[in-house]
């Protein structure tokens, strides 16, 4: 007779006849989450990875049941705080619906207590990788893009967390199902509940040049650092370089915390747009707008500027 | 420390900011370092107003941060008393062409609530972009204007960004930012600089001094009484100026000898400095102050000088002795400072390898 037990391979819970385990089993040694050969998660079936990040690597994976493709992320922490706090926030943006939030399917944990994301699965190219290519984007159509961003994150808010890590690479560009292009909002690996009015404090992470300054001097983070970061990633993809870039890491977060936005002389950029980014970015977080519904408002209404008005012309 | 001289309590007219060797047409192909470096406040406008750019130099003078001022409308928001017809109408009619030529200069009074300012002002286009510049060179200090003819002063930075206290940041009844500094922080930056000096930390210390001495240079342009630059008036009425600024500063008394100038070499001595507390591994200590003065030299000769410490009055007892040479003699004299040479000993070396240059 054979015997059954949990796939320690895998760790995730999903079974496969194993031979009984000897009654003095070896000692434990370090595993990959993942065997290419076995890719069985707790009913997906894992296909090809698609990427290795700072927070962790993703996979494209089929749903068995549902015959559906779909990402799965491991988050890479090895603190067991660390991964509640993921999984209880992961559980908060799965409530989230919006089509500029990537959605999350579900959340697994396996035996170590380590979290798996499952997402839905999007094509595309994020946003880095588009202006690295293409060269930086026209100022009306960065915006455009990122307006539905700043809608997807100001629904973040709503829901208490902040996002952590807001910056062209965590922006995807995916045609829906209209055969319109969007951007949706990736990787909440860094994201934090936050409660208003509170200060949060977190380790330093991020991304250097698109972190705001009080997450460099205090590691504080609140909705205000997510405004920060999507201005910085406005003026990113319009002028093609970050606006505090610096040759070494001290002289860049002394320059994010002093120095003023430069106005870019090398690409078009309206004034007006670059007043608004600037107020987004002011050094201290009360004097930015007061959420990310207000800059929205105030992109779109210059964005709406732009536009050439419509006469009646019977 | 501060950089900032108080401010007067009764009218004085700051030397005259020639800009000779400035060509305003090139200002917009000055990035942000360049235009921190000009004595000269330039505030960078789009046609509307909104502030794009704005110097280090401005923000000094009108005690207002940088990034704290770009985005917001000038005519509005910063500089209230310039919402006039005669600087916002000219700029409005400049902007727009009806007033030829590539700039337009005129005389003005700037109102602060820490006193007025009398300050020419040149317009310039920025070349095939819809953006302007405003030159600013200020002509004399006055108090505050409180008469009829007084305009809405700008605000003062607190008045911009709201709560400064709640957040750290002290300022004087000047309106300059301050800080309150412990002692034990210079005790620790001593020990950190006596125990664990390490291969780079000259070259640091240096640098930051040289950035500083850049920064002074603007102070210096600004105080006293004398309207003509710095670089154009005799040697000796300069460094005596220096070393009082830098003596009311509280760097010590410094010493400028010039006997030497006519070898190329100047000697500099320096008494009480605050950065001579203990001995350290190296038995020099001022890199700080040398980068300092080094900046300072460097505008006031109007060429790249090095400033090198020979020995420390931590180790010697005697008066700090720093050397200043040309920048191409840099290397030599860095090399014998190392081996604890004196400066006759340097000059005389550097006599020997002029020579030996001629020779060969």
């Amino acid at each position: 007779m054979r015997s059954h037990r949990r796939d320690t391979l895998l760790g995730l819970g999903a079974t496969r006849e194993q031979p009984a385990a000897p009654e003095q089993p070896a000692a434990p040694k370090e595993i990959a989450w993942v065997d290419a050969e076995r890719l069985l998660v707790r009913g997906y079936r894992l296909l090809d990875r698609l990427g290795v990040g700072g927070t962790g690597e993703v996979w494209r994976a089929r749903h068995l049941g549902l015959d559906r493709l779909v990402a799965i992320k491991r988050m890479r922490s090895d603190h067991p705080e660390s991964n509640d706090r993921l999984v209880r926030e992961a559980r908060s943006i799965a409530r989230i619906r919006h089509p500029a939030i990537v959605q999350v399917h579900d959340v697994i944990v396996d035996d170590r207590g380590a979290p798996y994301l499952v997402m839905e699965l999007l094509e595309g190219d994020d946003l880095a990788r588009r202006v690295a290519a293409d060269g930086p984007l026209d100022q009306d159509r960065a915006v455009r893009l990122l307006l539905g961003v700043l809608s997807g994150l100001e629904a973040v808010h709503r829901h208490g967390i902040v996002h952590g890590d807001i910056k062209p690479e965590n922006i995807l560009l995916s045609i829906d199902d209209t055969g319109v292009e969007k951007a949706v909002l990736l990787d909440f690996g860094l994201s934090h509940a936050f409660e208003p009015g509170a200060q949060h404090t977190a380790t330093l992470a991020g991304t250097p040049h698109f972190m705001a300054p009080e997450q460099i001097v205090e590691g504080a983070v609140g909705p205000a650092s997510d405004q920060w970061s999507a201005c910085v990633s406005i003026y990113s993809l319009v002028v093609g370089r970050p606006p505090f870039a610096r040759e070494s890491l001290p002289a860049l977060f002394d320059a994010i915390r002093t120095a003023a936005l430069p106005y870019p002389r090398d690409v078009e950029m309206d004034a007006r747009l670059f007043a608004i980014l600037a107020r987004g970015t002011r050094k201290v977080p009360d004097e930015r707008y007061p959420n990310v519904h207000e800059l929205r408002m105030t992109l779109a209404a210059w964005l709406r500027s732009r536009r050439p008005n419509p006469r009646f012309d019977p | 420390m501060s950089m900032i001289p108080p401010p007067p309590t009764v009218s004085r007219t700051p030397p005259s900011r020639s800009y000779a060797a400035f060509d305003p047409a090139t200002v917009d192909a000055l990035d942000d370092a360049a235009l921190d470096e000009l004595p000269f406040g330039v505030v960078c406008l789009a046609r509307d107003g909104l502030i794009l750019r704005y110097n280090l130099a401005e923000g000094r003078l009108a005690r207002l941060d940088p990034s704290t001022v770009v985005g917001r409308n000038f005519f509005t928001d910063v500089a209230p008393c310039t919402n006039t017809e005669e600087f916002h109408g000219r700029f409005r009619a400049f902007a727009e062409g009806s007033t030829g030529g590539a700039s337009i200069r005129f005389s003005y009074v700037f109102d602060f609530r820490f006193g007025a300012q009398n300050v020419d002002v040149e317009i310039v286009r920025a070349v095939g972009a819809p953006r302007l510049y405003l030159l600013i060179n200020r002509r004399q200090f006055l108090p505050e204007r409180t008469g009829p003819e007084a305009r809405e002063p700008a605000p003062r930075q607190s008045d911009l960004v709201a709560d400064e206290a709640d957040r750290g940041i002290l300022r004087n009844r000047y309106a300059e930012r301050i800080l309150s500094t412990p002692v034990v922080l210079f005790e620790l930056l001593a020990n950190a600089f006596a125990n664990h000096p390490t291969a780079h930390w000259p070259t640091i210390a240096h640098d930051w001094g040289l950035a500083a001495g850049r920064r002074l240079v603007i102070e210096l342009e600004t105080a006293g009484d004398d309207e003509t630059p710095l670089a154009e008036r005799p040697m000796r009425d300069v460094v005596e100026f220096v070393s009082d600024l830098l003596r009311d500063q509280g760097w010590g008394v410094v010493a400028f000898d010039l006997g030497e100038s006519a070898r190329g070499v100047l000697r500099l001595d320096v008494e009480s400095s605050a950065l001579v507390g203990r001995p350290t591994r190296h038995g020099r200590s001022c890199h700080l102050l040398a980068g300092m003065l080094e900046g300072v030299l460097n505008h006031l000769a109007q060429r790249r000088l090095h400033v090198e410490e020979l020995s420390c009055a931590s180790t010697t007892g005697r008066a700090c002795q720093m050397i200043v040479v040309g920048e191409s003699r840099r290397g030599v004299a860095s090399r014998l400072a190392a081996e604890g040479r004196s400066f006759d000993e340097v000059v005389a070396a550097l006599e020997a390898g002029r020579a030996d240059d001629r020779t060969t």
